[in-house]
């Protein structure tokens, strides 16, 4: 019996991605079961979600317009992380979205920064991203697709108001026919298989359903019904478990990127849309006002006929801001293994292996930044330090060290240039670099660095501030 | 940097294929004003010409070293690759060709395989090779290198070669002797180790040189006189799954017209390959000495010849599996001295081009950093096990009667490969793992050609409606077939530009 009717529980941005994607791609009748309550669908309730830059992948499959979506919601544009206060000597640093400068020859950017460090210059990877430059500077119109500017090779995410994205995402998957309904599970019937036939629902109804996401984030409605729905804890690894938001509203032209500055107990973020200004304190302890998390993942994201997205599924502590990444690259992997059948076991064996290798992977760049913290003497971040380390990180951290390489797996959600700026903002120097970079000739290095700098400032020169072409952007619409 | 003193001095024990790609690559990528390369080899010692056949990645090999492709393949006496045919097996009597390059194009984000699946369980039974450029080339015996415009559908095509190996290795001789690697002749008496750690520290000829180094890698062979005899590396022996453990080459005058595909015939135990050159075409069987004595296996490959003998037929013989350390103390193996995988899927060169790329990434200082080892280890491994399981593949899905292959039928395979196969056998789902070699295109082409067929397709292929997708199916198909038209005979092609001396 092929699948007809799906139903998604929880109405947060979740539930409507999800919703809108599967209202696209299928011909599958859809239902989201609105459980009302604050939106905390990705895990935590923030009023300003930080994307990376996969989010226009998401928007691709969504059939949506990042520049609509911009409009339409208040959101803005960013193109990396400001890191504070994380290292010793209490400097900022920044990790820009892509790549930074360009290769010489088949000598990757990193061993030629290292060569001339090595002779004692101070060079800066930053000073030679597009991201950083144009972050730097406020300048930003999203880059010409298909062209040979140097440009089109930024990448950007977004900070989106969660508020107006989610109702602009429910009015799109309304208009393709999704309904909505009214009310939590409170009971799930199973069938002789051992699959979800029915759920009760506190209004009174009774909803049958072919295929269930669960996207009600931690309340986790559906999973934790089921039989065997064990919590894999990853605190060891992620201390952190409380977070404190406050948004208020600003007009100002919002910064590029997300700061994240260290304190004593964790760190705070300050992340602005064109509206909102949202400040996140995310620390060890327990504060009445806030907000409680778990670092981990379910044991079965998907099983049987239920798949967890979003919080439900999985929560990584916000660092590295992936909850609607893997929101996005969940929805992919569903339409990549979407079941013929309400039992579609080695679709789901699948899934859940490619999910957890994503998850650990990204669990593990988040852990990177409280592991290798240069904040010696203060008791949280010794501790961090001391803190276990799963062997795969300890292995790219080892090779990084040693020779500036980043050994990647299979489901990345970060690649080579995020671990790279990440390990050289918390004042990581690899002790060797690639050898053919003592081969050439340091003033042909040197005028490569200048000449990569010259290209990049003067298109970012040609650049608007982004608050100019958001202006722009209104009078056209 | 005072810890990270970088190697500047590289040995190469053994010439032939393996040591004359390591030899021409390094010559390029190093700073040869302040390195020294060496190649110790003998002309006494055979050279065992590792698969003549190639897979695409090749391409990439040659330009980095800025080959011009005319000149060598006039050079190597070498044709054009399109794909192989596997003949009888699944069934005797049954073929299917394995292509390079893409299937058709992906509608709507959704692979076109599944489209084609969906048009076969409708009814319409066109073969799915009528949707790939380079099998319909192969089939009319043409071929036209793809003129850039990515619009096209030449441009779809994919290729590889056929070449003559010991004409290959001489020709990167040349070019790494003109770039400063010094040759020396003779033969290897001992290998010295440092007393502290077991490092290699020199190899002592047979007319007393001693040739120090810093680094040195392995291309002695099946002999492994470094890596195993010296070093005690150790070995994984793969042989329950690829059971065959000797081949016997002979090869054979040209025929016309000049294939531009490798063959590969499955025999009653074994499988025989047929690789079609300028001067010459190469033979050989693959067998398992428990079911075919050297004898029979013999009179099996003079009896499947097309064309008269050129020599002898000679034997050989393996053990399929690898090298547990491809990389250990100082020395790194490459070629047969790191593992042997038969060439079933012509991936000999391509692992010792992958195991070049990789020690240029990882290139050591003289410390020789564990991690860095690991790590060379850990992607080599990787690598090794994703072909094992692509070669294991072939193996398991026959269909043949002889007990060579009821065993293979019933072998247990590798869990990787069997998620693999359970995928694709549902919904024709497929996933590439990890950098793997073998593309979608690769698994699709052997998993439909040995019978397995998915029950479903993608149910996102409903998102076009069918008047719609069977009218683009049957444009691809014309583009191709019109393509194909378009182009010289694969003979032509190579007396235009490249043709050997």
């Amino acid at each position: 019996m092929p699948i007809e009717k799906i139903v998604i529980v929880g109405g947060g941005v979740a539930a409507w991605l999800a919703a809108l994607a599967l209202a696209r791609k299928t011909a599958c009748a859809i239902t989201v079961q609105d459980t009302g309550g604050i939106d905390d669908s990705l895990g935590e309730p923030f009023a300003v979600e930080t994307t990376l830059p996969s989010i226009s992948k998401l928007h691709d499959l969504l059939g949506l317009d990042n520049e609509q979506v911009v409009r339409e919601t208040g959101s803005s544009y960013a193109l990396g992380r400001a890191l504070s206060n994380w290292t010793a000597t209490a400097g900022a640093a920044f990790h820009p979205f892509g790549e930074v400068g360009a290769s010489l020859g088949p000598v990757g950017f990193q061993h030629l920064v290292a060569r001339l460090r090595g002779e004692g210059q101070s060079v800066s990877f930053a000073n030679h991203s597009l991201g950083a430059l144009c972050a730097q500077s406020g300048r930003f119109a999203p880059p010409p697709a298909g062209t040979r500017s140097v440009l089109s090779t930024m990448e950007y995410g977004l900070h989106l108001n969660v508020a107006e994205y989610r109702d602009y995402l429910k009015r799109e998957a309304t208009a393709l026919g999704v309904v909505t309904l009214p009310g939590s599970p409170t009971e799930l019937m199973m069938d002789a298989q051992g699959l979800i036939a029915t759920l009760a629902v506190d209004t009174g109804e009774i909803i049958a359903g072919d295929l269930f996401l669960d996207c009600s984030g931690q309340a986790r409605l559906l999973s934790s019904k089921l039989p065997q729905s064990g919590f894999e804890d990853w605190s060891e690894y992620l201390p952190c478990s409380h977070v404190r938001t406050s948004a208020s509203m600003s007009s100002a032209p919002p910064p590029l990127y997300a700061h994240i500055d260290a304190h004593e107990n964790g760190w705070q973020r300050f992340a602005s849309t064109q509206t909102l200004l949202e400040e996140v304190v995310v620390s060890q302890t327990a504060d009445p006002d806030g907000y409680m998390f778990t670092s981990g993942r379910i044991e079965k994201l998907w099983a049987g006929n239920c798949i967890a997205i979003g919080g439900a599924a999985a929560i990584i502590d916000p660092l590295a801001s992936t909850q609607l990444h893997f929101v996005g690259m969940a929805i992919a992997r569903l339409l990549k293994l979407f079941p013929h059948e309400r039992s579609a076991p080695v679709e789901a064996a699948e899934y859940n292996r490619q999910t957890i290798e994503e998850l650990e992977n990204a669990r593990d760049f988040a852990v990177l930044h409280y592991k290798c913290n240069g904040r010696k003497g203060a008791a949280f971040w010794d501790e961090c330090r001391a803190c276990a380390l799963p062997e795969r990180l300890a292995h790219k951290i080892a090779l990084y060290k040693s020779c500036g390489r980043t050994a990647l797996h299979d489901e990345e959600s970060f690649e080579a240039w995020d671990w790279i700026s990440v390990f050289d903002a918390l004042g990581i120097r690899p002790r060797g670099y690639d050898n053919m970079a003592n081969g050439m000739p340091k003033d042909r290095i040197e005028a490569h660095l200048a000449q990569v700098r010259n290209v990049m400032l003067k298109a970012v020169g040609s650049l608007p501030t982004q608050h100019e072409y958001l202006q722009s952007r209104k009078a056209v619409a | 940097m005072s810890d990270a003193e970088p190697v500047r001095n590289v040995v190469i024990a053994g010439g032939g294929t393996a040591g004359w790609m390591a030899a021409a690559a390094l010559s390029r990528m190093l700073p040869m004003d302040i390195t020294r390369i060496t190649l110790v080899e003998s002309d006494e010692i055979g050279i065992v010409g590792v698969g003549e056949a190639t897979i695409p990645p090749i391409k990439t090999f040659n330009a980095m070293l800025g080959i011009d492709e005319n000149e060598f393949v006039a050079r190597t006496k070498g044709s054009f690759k399109l794909g192989i045919e596997f003949d009888g097996w699944l069934r005797e009597g049954e073929t299917y060709l394995h292509p390079f390059g893409a299937y058709g194009q992906d509608i709507n984000g959704v692979k076109f395989h599944h489209f084609w699946l969906k048009l076969q369980q409708q009814g319409f039974a066109v073969p799915i090779n009528e949707f790939n450029m380079s099998a319909v080339a192969a089939r009319h015996f043409r071929f036209a290198k793809p003129n850039g415009n990515a619009a096209s559908a030449e441009s779809a095509l994919d290729y590889a070669y056929h070449f003559d190996a010991g004409l290959y290795a001489r020709f990167l001789r040349e070019y790494a002797e003109q770039r400063g690697v010094v040759r020396h002749e003779g033969k290897i008496a001992r290998v010295e180790q440092r007393d502290s750690d077991g490092y290699i520290s020199a190899l002592v000829m047979e007319d007393g040189a001693q040739i120090d180094g810093e680094l040195f890698i392995d291309c002695t062979g099946f002999r492994a006189l470094l890596i195993e005899q010296t070093l005690k590396s150790g070995y994984e022996d793969w042989s329950y799954w690829l059971p065959c453990n000797r081949a016997m080459a002979v090869p054979t005058a040209r025929t016309e017209p000049l294939l531009p595909y490798t063959r590969s015939t499955a025999r009653k135990t074994g499988w025989q390959w047929r690789i079609p050159l300028q001067h010459r075409t190469g033979n050989g069987l693959v067998y398992c000495s428990d079911y075919l004595t050297d004898d029979d296996a013999a009179s099996i490959l003079t009896g499947n010849l097309d064309a008269e003998m050129l020599a002898d037929p000679r034997p050989l013989r393996f053990v399929t599996g690898r090298r547990k350390l491809a990389w250990n103390k100082n020395c790194v193996a490459l070629g047969l001295s790191g593992g042997f995988l038969e060439p079933l899927e012509s991936t000999s060169i391509h692992l010792i081009q992958a195991g070049i790329s990789k020690l240029l990434a990882l290139f050591p200082d003289k410390n020789f950093n564990a991690r860095e080892r690991d790590e060379y280890n850990r992607l080599t491994a990787l690598q090794w096990e994703q072909i094992r399981d692509f070669l294991i593949l072939h193996y398991k899905l026959n269909e043949r009667p002889e007990p060579f292959w009821q065993r293979c039928a019933a072998m247990d395979i590798p869990e990787s490969l069997q998620r693999k196969i359970d995928l694709f056998a549902g919904r024709g789902r497929l996933f590439r793992y990890e950098d793997e070699l073998f593309s979608d295109t690769n698994w699709t082409a052997v998993m439909i050609g040995q019978g397995l067929v998915p029950s479903g397709y993608d149910p996102l292929t409903d998102s076009v409606p069918d008047a719609r997708m069977k009218q683009m199916l049957a444009q691809m198909g014309q583009s191709f077939r019109q393509a194909a038209d378009r182009m010289p005979s694969h003979t032509e092609y190579i007396t235009q530009h490249c043709l050997g001396a």
